[in-house]
């Protein structure tokens, strides 16, 4: 949507950019809302310098708590992706966070307009070159993500865009996003997700990299077979599907979107050398790993820890990885999908569940 | 013929996701939403295995889930029926039959379900229950399960076992309970895979691996009769009690005594306690406080903590009191105290030395014991729970920060996760008094978990415990545990209430993050502290420490605190607690908040961690401030676990291992 609101009500807007600066501006905001999913509610604003930008709310109602932990997704990742990618620039394959209020009883995030369309309404179109430049793409911002230690968890045609005129997919919507090395959690549109999302079996291991890829996976089949959706094995049996096999595995053993990329010629490494990796917290682990030396002379000491790598990068001396680190976790065999209950053959002659008016 | 209304609700996607009214019956839309409040706990506390029925006083509501898949853990639809509890009872709840296998689909309307009519709802036939719930394997269960109830216990954790055990359990107890004339709600959940929620009256609740804890002797004997009673003759039984006049009386008290009556205790007096985990009774009337918790006239109050492993007051125990550190050379021979309320003073407490069984322990029910105080350096006369030094060294522990640094809200919020979260652990906790606990549930944990209120800082000048627990591991030996907050102002001087200090085995040391960063001068209250246990030689090996970074809501997009803000409870795993430790320890030393790790220098044992009672800022301070996102505590445990896991309370070798 573009155009200056209709009702010409301006707002005050007190927040945080991206950046970390504070601002401060007058904002006319339009009067309509739209939902977005069960707990958030977005509207378009337009600053005092034509910026225009989405407001991304919590709707009201017995949702909110849960609306609070969806902003907080989508601040704490559009965080995350600018501090990691504004030194190269900021990648169009990922919606840009402009800036969010994150503290206050009304928070809210501020976002730069989507680029392109759902890839839903324009999958059926898509040319070969055009499928080719999507999955590229798509990959390119999932790797992003692995850079920036975030899981998106709700990768679908609904939350991937397609921008025909620059040739390149967007994701977008971080509102279930996560950080890698947290426990798994059912999650996600279930036709979408891998099965260690799905609800109807307890989740286990935690988030890895390797979890979106499974979604990235039927994404790439969607395009491919132009909007069509993976239901079953039986419609990857053709050869132009073989590649998206390992995909669709248990996620410990899925590779990875820089794995995808660098199979194909014509795209390298998208994330520039020198991007990615922390070393912050180094000289507070040394320490801590020499006082603990120190102390308890039996634990693994800082020489030991050296060469050990990112924290958690290797365990020695029986310590443990730090979670962020956490390759791949104890995952066991995938479950039978869950089924709805449909079938209204089945309905019993007792009252539960048959519909009608009250007698 | 009568109706009930019936609602389908749809999983909720994650822990913490949202629990949705799929359809329903009911014609006000206002009353889902109310409906919907009231079962959201329980929904998430039960699961497929079982049912829950749920007493409102004059509404009730059946609970059924729905699983697809075979884990018959989670589920995908839950099934509630709710209306006037005259109609749906517990016995009507327990007769109705499991919901399908193969759930019949929702229409694509939006036309609201049908009412039930109860006419037309097939149950099972109430022979075949009944003569399940008399069978060897339920009447095991029914014998601690009654003992309890008799005792006045208003939650009963029982072992789950086998598919459909529970149902017959209850409809055991439901028909003694019946039989007896009680007129207590009983609501039951038959498989609990999560946490029980809250319900006036008695909740029986079934869990997989929950222990069989004996009831107290006094009525495990009555409550052997009953069942056996119950199993070989129910319409015998109920001939008996009538006979005796049990069902004819008003209160719970009379109707107990006219059981003992029935049965009295075996020659020889008070049976001999075999095991740790025997259940008495325990209210202490304490200042201030109400004498009586009672929700319910017919119910006595409590929870109902372990009686002493030696037999409670029949041998010396020797401890130090807390607040004025005497030593106390044979606690069990010390008088006993009750508070008289009329009066607001201390009472010594006679009982003739014949009065032995159930009558002994009502009578001691909230007693107190008053400190020799001999030398009168505390010119104050203090009294301490009973039960304090009747099992084994007390383990005391403190919270050390300066004011302001939210150590009152972690605690309040760590005490209102404390009875739930610690059975994830495997620890069972009761209140040691619980008339302070009582208090502080009022005062400090309703006002914050359920009010979502700001809360006033620790008063100065408090000179006793805040709240003070027995906690039990598996079938390990109860510990008491005391928890004292002091005011972060009488922590930076050198004199005042922090007596306690000196004998204390674990201290929570408060980082507040909004302190760090302006200076990096640290904390003046840890370094007071631990320059008094330095000098009196209690450094580096007899105080744990644990170093929490609190109010860490405002940090949750920095990593790694985010990581951990969202890594859940966890699990007693040393390593665990290791890696988090190193987060934090790093994490504070990048943010120039070298200072604050100190502790962790100084503790032989020591953990660092994250946590958030609050989940959010607070508007306002003080009287009248609120959270206006709502209150929503994080990790507020860990720092106790690991706390209790270096201070001994917690054994084995994994325990063993926290904090090095």
């Amino acid at each position: 949507m573009t155009g200056k609101a209709a009702s010409g009500n301006t707002e005050e807007l007190i927040f945080r950019r991206v950046t970390g600066e504070p601002d401060r501006a007058v904002a006319a905001v339009d009067g309509a809302e739209s939902r977005v999913g069960d707990v958030l509610v977005a509207r378009w604003v337009w600053l005092d310098d034509r910026t225009e930008l989405r407001q991304l709310r919590v709707a009201p109602g017995a949702g909110r708590m849960t609306g609070y932990e969806r902003l907080d997704n989508e601040i704490l990742a559009g965080r995350r992706l600018h501090a990691v990618a504004e030194q190269a620039g900021y990648p169009p394959v990922l919606s840009h966070l402009y800036g969010d209020e994150a503290e206050s009883a009304g928070p809210y995030a501020l976002l730069e307009p989507y680029l392109g369309d759902p890839l839903h309404a324009v999958a059926g179109q898509m040319i070969p070159g055009e499928q080719r430049a999507f999955e590229v793409s798509l990959l390119t911002g999932l790797c992003w993500l692995e850079v920036a230690g975030i899981a998106h968890r709700g990768l679908s045609p609904w939350t991937v865009r397609w921008d025909g005129r620059r040739q390149h997919a967007q994701i977008t919507d971080f509102s279930l996003a996560t950080v890698f090395g947290v426990p798994r959690e059912a999650i996600g549109p279930a036709d979408w997700v891998g099965p260690e999302q799905r609800l109807g079996r307890k989740p286990s291991g935690l988030v890895t990299k390797r979890d979106d890829m499974h979604s990235a996976g039927r994404l790439i089949y969607y395009v491919r077979s132009q909007g069509e959706k993976l239901q079953n094995a039986s419609q990857l049996a053709g050869e132009a599907f073989t590649d998206l096999h390992p995909l669709f595995g248990p996620p410990e053993g899925r590779p990875t979107a820089r794995d995808l990329l660098a199979k194909r010629r014509d795209a390298g490494d998208p994330i520039p050398r020198g991007i990615g990796g922390d070393a912050r917290l180094n000289d507070g682990y040394e320490r801590f790993d020499l006082l603990r030396h120190e102390k308890h002379p039996g634990t693994a000491g800082a020489e030991d820890r050296r060469g050990a790598g990112s924290p958690g990068g290797g365990a020695p001396g029986g310590m443990a990885p730090s979670l962020m680190t956490v390759e791949s976790a104890p995952n066991g065999p995938a479950a039978p999908e869950a089924a709805v209950p449909g079938d209204p053959a089945d309905q019993d002659k007792r009252p539960w569940f048959r519909r009608g008016g009250r007698s | 013929m009568s109706t009930l209304d019936q609602i389908i609700y749809r999983a909720p996607s994650g822990a913490r996701g949202i629990i949705l009214q799929a359809a329903a019956s009911l014609e006000d839309p206002g009353s889902g939403d109310l409906w919907l409040r009231r079962l959201d706990p329980w929904l998430r506390a039960g699961g497929p295995l079982g049912r829950c029925y749920l007493s409102f006083g004059p509404q009730a509501a059946l609970v059924r889930w729905h699983d697809n898949t075979t884990s018959g853990i989670a589920w995908q639809f839950a099934h509630a029926v709710v209306g006037s509890s005259a109609v749906l009872t517990g016995s009507y709840a327990l007769l109705v039959r499991e919901l399908p296998a193969k759930l019949p689909g929702l229409p694509p309307d939006d036309r609201p379900l049908q009412v039930v009519d109860t006419d037309h709802v097939q149950l099972s036939h109430p022979g075949a229950i009944g003569a399940r719930s008399r069978s060897k394997e339920a009447i095991s269960l029914l014998v601690p399960l009654l003992g309890h109830v008799l005792a006045g216990d208003q939650r009963v954790t029982m072992p789950w076992t086998e598919w459909s055990l529970p149902e017959a359990v209850v409809w055991g107890l439901v028909s003694i309970v019946d039989m007896l004339g009680g007129t207590r709600p009983v609501s039951f959940l038959t498989y609990a895979p999560g946490q029980a929620a809250d319900v006036s009256g008695l909740l029986v609740s079934f869990r997989s691996g929950a222990a069989v804890l004996p009831p107290d002797p006094g009525f495990e004997t009555v409550a052997r009769n009953l069942a056996t009673s119950y199993a070989d003759n129910p319409a015998g039984l109920r001939q008996a009690l009538r006979q005796h006049g049990v069902p004819g009386e008003t209160d719970h008290a009379r109707r107990i005594a006219r059981l003992l009556g029935m049965w009295p205790q075996p020659a020889g007096g008070e049976p001999p306690v075999t095991a740790p985990t025997v259940i008495t009774k325990t209210v202490t009337a304490h200042p201030g406080s109400p004498a009586t918790v009672n929700a319910h006239p017919d119910e006595p109050a409590t929870a109902a903590p372990p009686t002493s492993v030696n037999g409670g007051s029949r041998r010396g125990n020797q401890v130090t009191c807390p607040i004025c550190l005497t030593l106390i050379n044979d606690w069990d021979a010390l008088p006993r105290w009750q508070w008289d309320r009329a009066r607001e003073v201390y009472t010594e407490l006679r009982i003739p030395a014949d009065v032995t069984g159930p009558l002994r322990t009502n009578l001691e029910r909230g007693s107190a014991k008053r400190c020799p105080n001999p030398y009168k350096f505390n010119p104050m006369d203090h009294y301490l729970p009973a039960d304090y030094g009747s099992f084994g060294p007390p383990v005391v522990l403190g919270f050390v920060g300066l004011t302001k640094s939210g150590k009152t809200h972690l605690l309040t919020a760590m005490i209102g996760a404390m009875r739930a979260g610690l059975r994830q652990y495997g620890i069972d906790c009761w209140a040691l008094d619980r008339s302070l606990h009582h208090q502080f549930l009022e005062n400090r944990v309703r006002p914050l978990l359920n009010d979502n209120k700001v809360l006033l800082g620790t008063q100065e000048g408090i000179v006793t415990f805040t709240d003070a627990f027995l906690m039990q591991p598996g079938k390990g030996q109860p510990r008491p545990v005391v928890l004292f907050d002091v005011a972060g102002g009488e922590l930076t001087g050198v004199t005042g209430t922090k007596k306690f200090l000196d004998i204390a085995d674990g201290l929570f040391f408060i980082v507040d993050p909004t302190q760090i960063g302006t200076g990096g001068i640290g904390d003046d209250t840890f370094d007071n502290v631990l320059d008094l246990l330095r000098g009196a030689n209690r450094l580096p090996g007899h105080v744990a420490a644990a170093i929490v970074l609190n109010k860490s809501d405002l940090l949750r997009f920095e990593d790694p605190v985010t990581r951990w803000l969202r890594s859940g409870t966890g699990a007693l795993d040393a390593a665990e607690f290791l890696s988090e430790s190193r987060d934090v320890y790093a994490y504070l030393q990048d943010k120039g908040a070298a200072p604050w790790t100190l502790p962790y220098e100084a503790c032989a044992k020591a953990t660092l961690h994250v946590a958030s009672p609050t989940g959010g800022v607070g508007q306002g301070e003080g009287q009248g401030g609120v959270f206006p996102r709502g209150v929503t505590p994080r990790r507020v445990l860990r720092p106790l676990v690991a706390m209790l896991a270096m201070t001994g309370v917690l054994t084995g070798p994994e325990a063993e291992k926290v904090g090095i």
